[in-house]
């Protein structure tokens, strides 16, 4: 049901309403400074009786079923009801745009101002600070209009249209809010952004998942389909169960048991009547993941090689289930660090966004990067949205989807509007390519792609691929041979088509790729729209500065041989 | 310091954060209630404003955990000297036959009637002061502080406002001052206090578990937290190098943890750290250290940073860590007088642990006697061989 373009009840007639369509008759609803964290740190605020307690019995007694709405002015009684229900409680008041609220829901994206009775509270709001609340970020406007709290009182009325609250609802939508909110935030060289944000902001429409999809069954779990009739493998049903537990069994507001946590997942699966390999699996992750947190085993693998569920399990496990320390750097001094892969990390972190919420998610993940007001409330006005959405409270979902420029930036579109773009990729670097890079003065520097890169010189780079253990570094030189994307002579971008390579020149490149006797081989980069020669070299830092330098020259001598190859 | 999250917060926790910033207001709560964290957002907001505010702490650990406050001692000569011009009066005490110089808030009360009051009122406004730990200082010092606010500025529209927190629970010593002394110092009326009674720092198992070793005194038994997490765990170690290899083995294991090594004698800090740097320094796991002789050390001291912190725990109150844990615990002093000390100091160093608590004995052939104060509950308590 919704209430989105419903008419607004008026609950009595406000002394000194101006005509209809003034700012007089602006709909109001009250709050506190208790009960508005749930609008400036979600995005929406609903009724005490869908678990947000307020703990003022004003609100959670009284108005338990819908918001205290009313137009022009609220009661005077209100207000006193709000200071006498606590120490240092105090009326807060929301103004939303003319006629588009209801008393089920008040959404961020309606909000046009809040309203104070005097300075000093105005300024207890604004100046606290909150790692889940930024209102100066917000910039909502806040003004102080002490005559909007001395209306007339009434008997309020029952809303009769009211959406009836289902027990867990508003924590399964905060949970998944959580999701949308985290994902530009959540690092990755390697999956694909733009499917999984659009997926998670439509995840009602989320019928089926493949098997391996991870992010699919953690958003089938999210919303509580759980069963082994929709897995095909045990990792599956694991990723799912475990979303459900974290929404449904150990929010943040519960604390992380973590050894019980391990014990009621695998217990949840082995309750399916597993076959005997799978429980032995099962036996034998359980027993290592205990170990770890136990702080007697070794240090796991968390590569993003296989097993990524498991993994992003145990890693969830081992941090806590805190959103911020699994997107933290377990990279130390000597290299024997904690590896895990982006993988791994993403869908810990997915999980622990679930287990966190939209509400009590910090600021500095749910907030764009480096952007303005306008931005932040645009976008936490999408996230209140589309909780409001999912309580089925409007009925008009925001569309997000991820929008790719021709150099490879990557923006969040909302209904068609660019609202910001995404972070880069964090991509560590490597201590020994660094201080290879160091030496040589070149410019080293991680790629949107996951890619780890040195510029030795115009049109050559050396990528990096691996370090080992007795200092020698694999890389791969890559040197462009044809770039395909130069402009024309008109100072135009050649259209693709003008891109293509003709059938002749793909020839010559696989006759190069064919001689034995050559190191490299001649490819395709659609990262820089070039043909380029990539030649797997490896290097040490201890090596002579002339070794080195030579390996490179001789690459560039073999490359610049190639180019009449392939040239048109 | 971490700052609290809004719908984190208790509606206790929130009545305070709310409080006018006026006047005197006493917050009494127990270890783990969150008295540091209102401190901090107090001070956060009124520096926010572009309000003077000085965060004062007893303890240079705590000082330097807090990031942005000063000692108490520290504070208070000079604000002294500014406001007299002279230095804060001192005296000489006999402790074990011999004579030390101590602050003599007594003898500053005295001198306060023949004060330059222009001057003072002119150069002794401290804005908002908030004192933690405020159970530390003694009597004569917040009858000193109460003297200035409400005689030497009466008559000032702005008169320096006080936040004062305090857990008599947590006293170490018999000069320090119980919250009614606190309460009468200051002239309070009910409005002006605040209780946290609720355990916002530690697991529910924890704080089970730091309630075994309450000795309950006026500011009452903190509730027992909702919030959940492992059973705390009694390890046997063979000896403190077991005790090392465990602790080295979680925290390259947990990178991301700030860990905390608290103990009862100076000499077990010292062995420990010692053994832990060497063990952890090449993983480049950061391991530090403090003792109370060397004050400079706290300042290098980093708190909100993964590592492992070793420290006695008379350093530790006021502290929190994800993870504690307790060796040698075989080297505490039981006795039919010293119970109660005893289980006073396991209460503190208990309660300093946010999610994961271990407690290690090192006792050879026979029972160290410290085991008969430890809870034989197994709900409480899981023993691992």
């Amino acid at each position: 049901m919704t209430h989105e373009q419903g008419p607004t009840i008026d609950l009595f007639e406000a002394p000194g309403a101006t005509a209809s369509g003034g700012p007089e008759d602006r709909s109001l609803i009250l709050s506190s400074n208790w009960s508005i964290g749930a609008l400036l740190a979600r995005g929406c605020l609903v009724p005490p009786s869908w678990g947000e307690a307020t703990d003022l019995d004003f609100f959670d007694e009284k108005w338990k079923d819908r918001l205290p709405l009313a137009a022009g002015r609220v009661p005077a009684g209100w207000s006193q009801a709000v200071r006498e229900g606590r120490r240092n409680a105090f009326p807060i008041l929301i103004v939303v745009h003319g006629a588009s609220t209801s008393s089920d829901v008040v959404r961020l994206s309606d909000v046009d101002r809040l309203v104070f009775a005097d300075e000093e509270e105005l300024a207890l709001l604004l100046e606290s600070p909150f790692s889940d609340i930024d209102l100066g970020a917000l910039a909502l406007p806040l003004v102080v209009q002490p005559e909007l709290f001395q209306g007339r009182a009434v008997e309020p009325t029952r809303a009769t249209d009211t959406v009836v609250p289902r027990p867990g609802g508003l924590r399964r939508a905060d949970s998944i809010a959580a999701v949308r909110a985290t994902l530009p935030r959540v690092v990755t060289g390697v999956m694909s952004w733009s499917s999984y944000l659009e997926r998670a902001w439509d995840v009602v429409g989320e019928e089926s998942c493949a098997t391996g999809d991870w992010f699919g069954h953690c958003l089938r779990g999210a919303a509580s389909r759980v069963g082994r009739a929709d897995a095909d493998t045990l990792a599956d049903e694991l990723m799912a169960r475990a979303a459900d537990l974290m929404v449904a069994k150990y929010p943040i507001s519960g604390g992380w048991p973590a050894l019980e946590v391990l014990e009621v997942l695998v217990e949840s699966l082995l309750q399916d009547g597993l076959p005997s390999e799978e429980v032995e699996i099962l036996r034998q992750w359980k027993e290592m993941t205990e170990a770890v947190m136990r702080g007697t085993g070794s240090l796991p693998e968390l590569g993003d090689e296989r097993g990524i569920e498991y993994r992003a399990i145990t890693y969830l496990l081992m941090r806590g289930g805190d959103v911020s320390q699994v997107l933290e750097s377990d990279a130390l001094a000597d290299g024997a660090a904690l590896r895990v892969g982006e993988e791994v990390r993403a869908a810990a972190a997915i999980l622990a966004a679930l287990r966190t919420g939209l509400r009590a998610l910090p600021t500095n993940l749910k907030f764009p990067l480096e952007t303005d007001a306008t931005v932040v409330r645009r976008w936490m006005g999408a996230l209140g949205d589309s909780v409001a959405a999912d309580l089925g409270l409007i009925s008009k979902r925001p569309r997000v989807s991820v929008e790719e420029s021709e150099v490879g930036e990557r923006s969040v579109v909302i209904d068609g509007q660019r609202v910001f773009e995404m972070p880069r990729a964090r991509v560590e670097v490597d201590a020994t390519f660094q201080a290879l890079c160091d030496r040589f003065d070149w410019e080293c520097s991680p790629r949107l792609s996951g890619e780890v890169v040195a510029t030795v010189a115009l049109g050559t780079e050396l990528v990096f691929v691996a370090s080992r253990s007795d200092g020698r570094i694999r890389v791969t030189a890559v040197v462009e041979v044809l770039d395909l994307a130069r402009r024309t002579a008109g100072g135009e971008w050649p259209t693709p088509k003008a891109r293509r390579l003709t059938k002749d020149q793909l020839s010559r490149m696989l006759e190069v790729n064919g001689e034995v006797e050559r190191q490299g081989r001649i490819g395709l980069s659609p990262a820089r729209s070039a043909v380029v020669y990539l030649v797997p070299l490896s290097i040490s830092a201890e090596d002579p500065a002339e070794a080195v330098l030579h390996a490179i020259d001789e690459v560039n001598r073999e490359a610049a041989d190639l180019k009449s190859h392939v040239k048109p | 310091m971490r700052l609290p999250a809004e719908s984190q917060l208790t509606t206790e926790q929130k009545e305070i954060c709310f409080a006018p910033s006026n006047g005197t207001t006493l917050v009494v709560g127990p270890p783990g209630s969150g008295k540091t964290v209102v401190a901090h957002f107090r001070a956060q907001r009124l520096r926010n404003r572009r309000e003077q505010v000085r965060l004062l702490m007893f303890n240079h650990v705590l000082r330097r955990y807090t990031g942005d406050a000063e000692t108490f001692l520290k504070w208070i000569g000079g604000w002294w000297r500014e406001a007299t011009g002279r230095g804060f009066p001192r005296a000489s005490v006999e402790q074990d036959g011999s004579y030390r110089t101590v602050w003599d808030f007594r003898g500053a009360l005295k001198a306060v009637k023949d004060l330059d009051r222009t001057r003072f009122v002119e150069k002794g406004h401290w804005g908002h002061a908030i004192l933690d730990e405020a159970q530390d200082f003694e009597r004569d010092a917040h009858r000193l502080l109460s003297v200035m606010q409400k005689v030497v500025f009466a008559e000032e529209s702005v008169p320096p406002s006080l936040m004062i927190l305090a857990d008599e629970n947590q006293r170490i010593t018999d000069s320090n001052s119980t919250i009614k002394e606190i309460k009468e110092a200051h002239i309070l009326a009910k409005d002006d206090c605040y209780s946290l009674t609720q355990n916002y720092r530690n697991t529910r198992e924890i704080a089970q578990l730091a309630r075994h070793f309450y000795v309950g005194t006026l500011s009452g038994t903190p509730e027992l937290p909702t919030s959940r997490g492992d059973k705390p765990v009694l390890l046997q170690t063979d000896d403190i190098n077991h005790a090392v290899e465990r602790i080295a083995t979680y925290a390259r294991l947990n990178s991301q943890q700030e860990i905390g090594v608290l103990v009862y004698q100076e000499r077990t800090r010292r062995r420990l750290f010692n053994r832990l740097k060497s063990r952890l320094g090449g993983d480049g796991v950061r391991v530090q250290t403090y003792r109370s002789k060397e004050r400079e050390l706290a300042d290098t001291l980093q708190f909100d940073e993964p590592g492992v912190t070793v420290l006695c725990f008379a350093s530790s109150k006021g502290l929190e860590f994800d993870s504690v844990y307790l060796p040698e615990l075989q080297t505490l002093p039981v006795g039919a007088d010293q119970n109660d000390l005893t289980r006073m100091r396991l209460y503190v160093m208990c309660s300093r642990a946010r999610s994961r608590l271990t407690l290690m004995l090192s006792q050879g052939d026979g029972q160290a006697p410290v085991m008969d104060l430890l809870p034989i509950d197994a709900d409480f308590l899981e023993e691992e061989l």
